[in-house]
């Protein structure tokens, strides 16, 4: 048992999250367990920084590699700025410090996630990553409807880890050993290793709410409190798409079909979820399709089955989920509702303007981040020979600025007397501030991060 | 041949436990005296009388006591083992479970601290 010591983030972590829940009692103060939270969350992206690439760790069980420390680092920071706001909003009429708690099992088990390179630790910590965002989606216990969309998003959760451990199983047959390295190394079994990885990566894709099997993701969102989507629709993603590359690689060799079907997922997410996010009323239910049409582009850049398409789908969720959190935090902050949104720039003209960057960044727009996430993923897919689903997805990106657009018209182009007064928050400004700055910066200074994942695209 | 027998032993298995139950239901059919009566169809509940339909509502207080029993339960499932092999583990092992013990008690003294343990 060597290296536990770079475990360090995780275990902060962990410490973090038990404290959460006693601070509040111990020192009165409401806000206080958040404020811990956001505090050790830093410290553990901090110390991730510090920690770097690593190699194995525990026998092999677990490995920080390029991709694990990259994602790691960015659960960690996005985990601390979720909670910095989540002290000046809390959730709504909820108490929040079971959330903080919840909130951090959840970024633990997502930086395992990453790193996991063992079939066991890796089910076991999805199942971490997994588990409190069932109760933060239902965190409204005395809302019906809030009950309704977190136990549809239980049930289908649960059959999905199902498929995916159906998976796993036929995956340990084939190598006689639980270790991603020695199931790569295996022999290729034929259509068996075919089967097993197609059933693995549904599992991934349904996780991922890539379509078709994205259906339970609306519903979920649209029942849950804003303010959890905002965390649960973002954070896991990135450790969704660090195990999809760590799958990828151990499993294309066994399955040469397996880019073909993450293709096939990546068309289909990205038209259907692009398509169906336009008549939506629902800022929740909106960028639950739009979280749909970007895994598709994840998909898109992991298709090329290379290792610059690998770091590209890294860049992208990164480059995706920063600004979908902070649109998410407006909505939660605002009301759900398009319409909610009216007059946003009169009230609140830095959060109306700050938007403008966020939707410019997910529609593709140079020089925010996700522009640069596009072009490496089709880049890297377009040299992968996948010229013809480049060109849908380009489509796409274009069509997808109709519906971004349809979030701002009410911001700018509309009144509303009725808006609720909301209090000022520092620390909310703070964190919406690191949000879109993080956006803006992942667009203008990339080339740091991507030469760390070890890609050069020009 | 050892792997031909081992699977003999299995399938022997599977058929003696699939005949198992209708040839024990069968014999007990023909051997039993068969006496119908009322209440030979009661719900059986230890030997008394029934009181009452069996579509009671359960006091919803039992449930966080069965979640907190889980809580014992999962810890027995990991200590027993390490109990079992204690000498070959050594210190390390001892620290990971002393880790382990205290965040299942940190579970607890929170689920007590709310009130969970009081019975209302």
């Amino acid at each position: 048992m060597t290296g536990l010591h770079l475990l360090i983030p995780e275990y902060l972590l962990l410490a973090g999250a038990i404290a959460a829940l006693f601070i509040e009692r111990v020192s009165g103060r409401e806000g206080a367990g958040a404020a811990l939270g956001a505090v050790v969350a830093l410290a553990a992206a901090i110390a991730a920084v510090v920690i770097g690439a690593q190699g194995a760790i525990a026998g092999g069980m677990l490995a920080l590699d390029a991709v694990a420390v990259t994602v790691r680092v960015a659960i960690a920071a996005l985990t601390a700025v979720y909670l910095l706001w989540l002290v000046g909003r809390g959730m709504g009429p909820e108490r929040s410090r079971e959330a903080v708690a919840f909130v951090l099992f959840a970024a633990l088990g997502s930086m395992l996630m990453a790193s996991a390179r063992d079939l066991i630790v890796l089910f076991i910590s999805l199942e971490l990553a997994t588990m409190p965002a069932y109760v933060l989606m239902g965190y409204r216990r005395n809302d019906e409807r809030n009950l309704e969309g977190a136990l549809k998003y239980f049930l289908l959760s649960m059959t999905t880890s199902l498929i995916l451990l159906y998976g796993l199983s036929f995956l340990f047959g084939i190598a006689g050993s639980t270790s991603l390295v020695a199931i790569a190394a295996a022999p290729p079994a034929g259509l068996l290793g075919t089967f097993a990885s197609v059933f693995v990566f549904i599992g991934l894709f349904a996780k991922m709410s890539a379509a078709p099997f994205h259906f339970w993701a609306p519903d979920a969102y649209a029942g849950a409190p804003a303010g959890s989507v905002a965390f649960v629709s973002t954070v896991p993603k990135l450790a969704g798409t660090a195990v999809m590359v760590n799958l990828a690689t151990a499993l294309v060799p066994h399955a040469p079909v397996l880019p073909a079907v993450l293709a096939l997922a990546a068309v289909t997410s990205m038209l259907l979820g692009n398509l169906a996010a336009f008549p939506q009323t629902d800022i929740r239910r909106l960028m639950a399709y739009s979280g749909v049409a970007h895994t598709g582009y994840v998909l898109l850049a992991l298709s090329s089955a290379t290792p610059a398409g690998y770091a590209a789908a890294v860049f992208y969720t990164i480059a995706y989920v920063v600004p979908s959190m902070a649109i998410t935090l407006i909505a939660a902050e605002e009301g759900t509702a398009l319409d909610d949104l009216a007059g946003l720039v009169v009230r609140r003209p830095a959060v109306a303007w700050g938007s403008v960057v966020l939707l410019l960044s997910l529609v593709g727009v140079p020089p925010m981040a996700g522009m640069l996430g596009k072009l490496f993923a089709f880049t890297a897919a377009v040299s992968a020979g996948r010229l013809a689903l480049v060109i849908v997805a380009v489509v796409m990106s274009v069509v997808s600025a109709g519906y971004y657009f349809r979030i701002l018209r009410p911001i700018f182009f509309a009144s509303r007397s009725d808006a609720p007064v909301l209090a000022s928050s520092r620390s909310a400004a703070v964190a919406f501030s690191l949000l879109v700055a993080a956006t803006l910066a992942l667009g203008i200074a990339a080339s740091p991060l991507l030469s760390y994942l070890g890609v050069r695209f020009f | 041949m050892q792997g031909a027998a081992d699977h003999i032993v299995l399938a022997a298995f599977v058929i003696i436990g699939i005949l198992f139950v209708p040839l024990t239901l069968t014999a007990s059919r023909l051997l039993a005296p068969s006496k119908p009566d009322e209440r030979k169809l009661d719900t059986y509940e230890c030997g008394s009388e029934p009181i009452g339909p069996p579509w009671v509502q359960f006091r919803i207080g039992y449930y966080v006591y069965a979640l907190l029993f889980v809580v014992f339960d999962i810890e027995t499932v990991f200590l027993y083992p390490w109990a079992v092999a204690f000498d070959h583990l050594g210190l390390f092992i001892l620290v990971e479970m002393v880790i382990f013990i205290a965040i299942l008690a940190a579970g607890l003294a929170y689920a007590w601290k709310e009130g969970a343990l009081r019975w209302r």
